[in-house]
Parts: structure tokens; C-alpha cells; sequence
């Protein structure tokens, strides 16, 4: 995937106008002195016109606002003071932003060379008081064998820079945050508040086992010297990378975890603490590498959302509708992979919305509703899970209808369909394939093209579709998907003899069952009493028909999960744990198997399945 | 006057071992939140001197609830309960405005010395 910037080009062009527009507000020739929020705003318009021009290749224009920005950071910092040169430099480069963005929407070439290099060579005056403030070296060394050593030499780090600004660190604070630990700690603090404060603080700290504090001496050259060398040279501070890239990493990260997994699962027994020690230090190295690397990985839901309102205007226009939509959590991010596989489940169900939903102008009134319809997408994260909903108030689904196609597409025995008293399992009727997908039943239903697909796609990333819909008032649909994929936390257990998984978020709890219980009721239907509440009971083995073993075992454990919408407890033989595990797609013939999504290699190399039980049983 | 404490766990076993201890020390027990979301909100209505926060919890991790409690009360003190392994999570928890942080499992004495100096700093 090329990232084409002939794309964004348009929304590049007015976006920078009216950052520049900001800019030109505030700067004037006139002006003896520029205040702090004044200072603040031109730096954050100029960071903006970097960030964009950089990422569009406007390399010139990319430079000149950083050179902006250079200097506004002087200014702010009291490095260098206003001056009508200052104030003449900044609106000569303002000028020239201006014209090359113009030139770059009547696609002429520009040239603004002249100008970054003469702002970015250019001196400004120096302020001349004298730095005379003292920098003080703190060292201190941590008792041995106290727990989590790292953390405790952050919140140290952390609390000292209540006391001053720190300077300089060894090891620094990047460096702690990656797990690295140290004889001896060295903090560089220029304090603003007394020594005396830090000298008290740092003796209550119970963890410290000593600490010194010495006043460093520090010549105003060396500082100059610093600054020169912090000016950094102009690379750029952004790279784009191929999102191939990005994949070979996660799988290498997940490899590197499951070898991890494998050391340790094989030094059980060789209690040595050094090896222990550098193994979980390379568990935290591992884990930050994860994190960082499905960081990169992460794309907001904007990329969807940003496209709904133009496309419903369209749609709408088309249908001769008037429709609202109003969309919130857009800044929510997801992995690519999950937001590939959302836009058109998203954008279908908005499609049902607006063509089956949301009735006409003339319907509505006569309905004693407004006549502009609202389609509302909402995106909010609960844990590692981002929570879609797309809600209309149109005249929603009924019931009646869908029972009525349901007993004529043939699929279903009348007993069957008069039995279901559950509006929400009627619902789930139209996430059926050969269903929905029936013209019939959109027409009279008002809803169903193509939901089958869209639960097909959300169930495949572990997610799950809910259906909600009251007549004439509207209907809701939610999507739960995971907000990163590949990496999750799976409950282990045993059925059959087999090693299986299943993910831990959609466990709700899990119970010793004895089968002599009273609890439990084995009848034509078997239930189980969960809270004060039965509830149905499902063998895992059986429905996966291998019950060779599992007649002898006494006890066994109950997972309880939601399906459907409701508590259900699933049999299994015994519980391994949870792990950590790096997810692998199974690849057919494997992946025919209704209700297993994908596997997984534990430490020792042992495969592992891991089931959808919601998929299974539903 | 005793210090007030809130308590967040969603263990129930954990929560009560927590609480005999405080007792005992002469802590004041003002709530217990399961939760994170749950303990914001209690948060904001009790308004203890202090609260003890796990870190993995359903619904809202105790990162998350650090975030917003500080963000409501800059000066709210906290102190993280962490398990051992999760060091990251500790700093994130930290950087978040968590004041101080003990280890699982607790050792009495060191959890009420840490809860003390946490009431008594001004850091």
C-alpha cells in the first residue's frame, strides 16, 4: 500500500491555509512584544504545517516551519530576545508558506530555498544575564532484592523532578522505563526548590540503601557548547514504512515471546537467579517491543469516519431522504488489520440504515417524528475491546416480518419459529446466510442485506454483533471487536484429552463443577446453578464430538460465557491457566472447522486450538 | 483523626486482607471499589486521604482510574498494589500520578509504612 498523496493533496491545501491564517493573525510589524499564548499559538500552527508538509514531502516547507518553530522555542525558552528582526524574519517566512501552498494548489513549482536557509542561519540576539544557578549531582544506589527495582528507581526519578529540572540521568529515564537496573543511579537536577527538601526526601525513601548530593561546576561555554549540539541536523523526524514491514516485526515479536516462553518453561527445576533475572528482564524488553511495535500498528477509526458523513450525504440524496448522522470516538485506535476489515461492515450497516431504516420525509411526519432521520455511529474502548454502535431512528425491525421470511425461505419448521418468544434470537435469524441475504426479507424487514457477512467478519477477529431494534423507534446495532489483534490472553484447558483455548475476555467466570452436584441438572436439557440462576449447560467434547474420556472424570469446571445474549455454561475436563499467546491464523483445511479461528504454539511447542465458543454453541 | 482509605480491588479476598490490615493499624476504611470505574466514582463522593489501587481490573484498569482521578483531584494520593512482573505497568501507573506502589504479596508492615509516608509527603 503506497501511501498517494495526490490523495490529501486538497485537504493539505485548505488545512494549511487556515493554520497560516492563525499565523498571520498574530503577527504584525507593529508589534514591540509577543505575549506567551501568542508565542505558544504560532508554535503549534508551525508544528502543524511541519508535520503535514512532511508527511505530503513538502520537504522546503517542512524545514522552514521547523526553522519557525527554532525560533518561537528560543523565544519561549528566553534563549534569544524579541527584536523587530525577530518579529521581520517571522513574517518574511509566513509570506513564503503562503506562496508555495498557493503554488502548490495551482500545481506550480515554488521555490522557497532562499528563505529557509537565510532564517535558519540567521542570529538573533542572545539575552545576556548571566546563568548562574547551580546544577547539583545526585547518586544514590538501591537496596538489593527489593521487588520491581525499576519501577522504584522511576517514581525516585519521578519525584525528583518535583525539586528541579533534571538535566541529565544515567542510567536515563527511557532507560529504566525498558527495565534497566544500576549500582548507581546519577541525576544531573538544576533544583528549584532547597536542598535540604530533596536532602529529606531522598532519606525517607525506604528502598534507597545511600545517596549523596554534590553541586556540579558548570561554565557558561559548556552551556553554549549544549546548545550547539542539541540543534539537531534537519533529517527528518518521520519515516513511512511499508506496512509489510510492520507485519514481519509482530511476527517476529510473537516468535521471540513464544521462544521466551520456551526458556522458561525449560529451566523450571534450575533455580538460578541469574539467569532467572536476565530472563525477565528480557520479558520486559519483549513486552515494551510488543507494545511499541502494535503501537505503530494502530490506526484511528477516523479513517472510516471520516468518510461516513460525505458518503451518507450522497446516499441520502440518492434516496430522496434527509438524514442526520453524528459520529463520535473517531480519535479511537485500532490495528490496521482490524480497521481493513471494519470499513465495510461499518459502511454496510450504515447503508441498511439509510435505505431500510430510516423512512421517508413524508413517512416520518406522518409518523409524528422529525423529518430529518439520525444515524448515530458511536466508538468507545472498554479494556482491550472497541465498542462500535450504529443507531438509527427509523422505523426498525419486525418482528412478525422476519419470523414470517424465516418459515418461508424453508430453513425453519413452523414449531421452531413459533417457539421463539426472544426478540433479540429473532434478530439473530437475519445473521443467518441464505436469509438475509433474501431480497424478500429487506424489502419487509427493513434490514438484513448482507448481515450474515458482516457477523462472519467480526466473528473471525474474536468479535462479536449485537441486534437491537424497537418498531418505530429505531434500531441499534454494536459491534466488539478487539482493538489489537494477534497478542491476546487465552484460558487453557483440557477436554478430551485435547489442549484447548479459548480467549479470556469473553470468559465471564469459571466453576468447579462435581457431577454428583445438586447444582446441576442433567436432563433432557442440562443446566447448571450460577448465581442463584440456572443456567443451560453445554459439553464441550461433546459438541465437538470426541467423549471418549470424559464419562469417567468426576469433576470437571464450568466456564461461563454470554452466547446470544445470555449465561451459558460450557463443560470442559480441567484447567491449564492463562497465558500470553501470539495468535496464528489457520490456514484451510483447518480453518473449516466451524468454531476454531486459530492456534497457537505454547512454550514447549505444544499446539493449541483456540475455540469460539460464542461461534460454536450459538 | 484516623486517615481515610478507599480501597480498589476486584478480589474480594484481597479487599478483605487489605482492610484487616489497615484496621488493625488504625486506618479508617471510608469504601471499597471493584473496579475502575467504580472506584472513580467513589472517589469522587468519598474523597479519602488515600486509596490503594490494583492495577488489572475488569472494565477500567487501575492505569486508567490513576488518569482520571488525578485529572479530577491533582492531588489525590495513590498507591499502586502491583504484582510482581508487572514493572511496566507500575511506571505507566506512575507516570500516570500514582504516588507510590507496593508489591504482591504484601508485607503488613511495609504496606503501612509506605500508606504513612505517602500521607505525609508533600511530593
Amino acid at each position: 500500500m503506497k501511501f498517494d498523496t495526490e490523495k490529501y493533496k486538497l485537504l493539505f491545501i485548505s488545512e494549511a491555509k487556515e493554520h497560516l491564517e492563525e499565523i498571520s493573525k498574530i503577527l504584525d510589524y507593529s508589534k514591540e512584544r509577543l505575549s506567551e499564548d501568542e508565542i505558544n499559538t504560532l508554535f503549534r500552527e508551525a508544528h502543524s504545517i511541519k508535520g503535514m508538509s512532511s508527511a505530503m514531502g513538502y520537504n522546503d516547507i517542512s524545514e522552514l516551519s521547523h526553522a519557525i518553530e527554532n525560533i518561537l522555542g528560543q523565544l519561549r525558552s528566553g534563549q534569544v530576545v524579541f527584536s523587530k528582526e525577530i518579529m521581520e524574519a517571522l513574517v518574511e517566512s509566513s509570506d513564503a508558506l503562503w506562496k508555495a501552498v498557493e503554488s502548490i494548489e495551482k500545481n506550480e513549482g515554488y521555490d522557497i530555498r532562499d528563505v529557509v536557509e537565510k532564517l535558519k542561519n540567521q542570529k538573533f540576539k542572545e539575552k545576556t544575564s548571566k546563568i548562574d544557578s547551580k546544577e547539583y549531582l545526585i547518586e544514590f544506589s538501591l537496596l538489593e532484592n527489593i521487588p520491581s527495582p525499576s519501577a522504584r528507581a522511576f517514581l525516585i526519578y519521578k519525584n525528583l523532578e518535583s525539586f528541579g529540572s533534571i538535566v541529565n540521568a544515567t542510567p536515563g529515564i527511557e532507560e529504566i522505563k525498558r527495565g534497566e537496573i544500576s549500582a548507581k543511579y546519577k541525576v544531573q537536577i538544576k533544583p528549584s526548590k532547597s536542598l535540604e527538601l530533596i536532602n529529606k526526601y531522598l532519606s525517607n525513601v525506604a528502598e534507597i540503601k545511600g545517596f549523596s548530593i554534590h553541586p556540579i561546576q558548570i561554565f557558561v561555554s559548556d552551556i553554549k557548547e549544549t546548545v550547539k549540539r542539541g540543534e539537531r541536523p534537519n533529517v527528518p523526524q518521520q519515516l513511512k514504512v511499508q506496512i509489510s514491514d510492520l507485519d514481519y516485526f509482530l511476527n517476529i515479536t510473537g516468535e521471540l515471546l513464544t521462544i521466551k516462553s520456551q526458556i522458561k518453561d525449560n529451566i523450571i527445576g534450575f533455580e538460578n537467579i541469574e539467569v532467572s533475572n536476565a530472563l525477565n528482564q528480557m520479558e520486559i524488553l519483549l513486552k515494551d517491543l510488543q507494545n511499541k511495535v502494535m503501537k505503530m500498528r494502530m490506526m484511528p477509526l477516523d479513517i472510516i469516519f471520516s468518510s461516513i458523513p460525505r458518503w451518507v450525504r450522497d446516499l441520502s440524496h440518492k434516496l430522496n431522504k434527509k438524514v442526520e448522522v453524528e459520529i463520535a470516538g473517531g480519535d479511537l485506535e485500532l490495528d490496521r488489520t482490524v480497521i481493513e476489515a471494519l470499513s465495510d461492515p461499518i459502511l454496510h450497516i450504515i447503508r441498511n440504515a439509510l435505505d431500510h431504516g430510516i423512512e421517508t420525509e413524508e413517512e416520518r411526519i406522518a409518523k409524528g417524528k422529525s423529518p430529518i432521520g439520525k444515524i448515530k455511529v458511536n466508538a468507545n474502548k472498554e479494556k482491550d475491546r472497541v465498542i462500535v454502535v450504529i443507531s438509527d431512528d427509523g422505523k426498525g425491525i419486525d418482528v412478525n416480518k422476519v419470523k414470517e421470511s424465516a418459515l418461508k425461505s424453508g430453513k425453519f419448521s413452523r414449531e421452531y419459529i413459533s417457539s421463539l418468544v426472544d426478540r433479540k434470537k429473532v434478530y439473530h435469524l437475519l445473521t443467518i446466510s441464505g436469509l438475509s441475504t433474501k431480497k424478500e426479507v429487506t424489502d419487509i424487514s427493513g434490514r438484513g442485506v448482507g448481515l450474515d457477512v458482516v457477523k462472519t467478519v467480526i466473528e473471525n477477529f474474536g468479535g462479536t454483533l449485537d441486534i437491537d431494534s424497537e418498531l418505530d423507534k429505531g434500531t441499534k446495532i454494536t459491534l466488539v471487536i478487539p482493538a489489537t489483534i494477534s497478542i491476546i490472553n487465552v484460558l487453557l484447558f483440557n477436554v478430551a484429552g485435547y489442549k484447548l483455548g479459548t480467549p479470556v475476555d469473553k470468559v465471564e467466570s469459571v466453576l468447579k463443577v462435581c457431577k454428583e452436584s445438586k447444582d446441576i441438572v442433567f436432563d433432557k436439557q442440562n443446566v447448571i446453578l450460577y448465581k442463584n440462576k440456572y443456567i443451560p449447560l453445554f459439553s464441550l467434547s461433546e459438541r465437538i464430538s470426541c467423549n471418549k474420556h470424559t464419562n469417567n472424570v468426576k469433576s470437571s469446571f464450568a466456564i461461563i460465557t454470554e452466547i446470544l445474549g445470555k449465561k451459558t455454561a460450557i463443560l470442559v475436563d480441567d484447567l491449564i491457566g492463562h497465558r500470553e499467546v501470539y495468535l496464528r491464523p489457520l490456514n484451510k483445511p483447518l480453518c473449516l472447522i466451524p468454531g476454531f479461528y486459530s492456534s497457537t504454539l505454547l512454550g514447549d511447542g505444544t499446539p493449541i486450538l483456540i475455540v469460539d465458543l460464542q461461534g460454536l454453541f450459538s | 483523626m484516623k486517615a481515610r482509605v478507599l480501597i480498589c480491588d476486584d478480589a474480594e479476598f484481597m479487599r478483605n486482607m487489605l482492610k484487616d490490615i489497615l484496621i488493625n493499624a488504625g486506618f479508617e476504611i471510608v469504601g471499597e471499589a471493584i473496579n475502575g470505574v467504580d472506584v472513580i466514582e467513589k472517589y469522587k463522593v468519598l474523597r479519602p486521604d488515600i486509596v490503594t489501587m490494583d492495577i488489572v481490573m475488569p472494565i477500567k484498569s487501575g492505569i486508567d482510574a490513576v488518569r482520571e482521578i488525578v485529572s479530577f483531584d491533582p492531588k489525590a494520593k495513590i498507591v499502586m498494589c502491583s504484582a510482581l512482573g508487572q514493572e511496566v505497568l507500575v511506571m505507566d501507573a506512575i507516570e500516570a500520578g500514582a504516588k507510590d506502589f507496593i508489591v504482591k504479596p504484601f508485607n503488613e508492615e511495609i504496606l503501612i509504612k509506605v500508606l504513612k509516608k505517602v500521607l505525609e509527603s508533600e511530593v
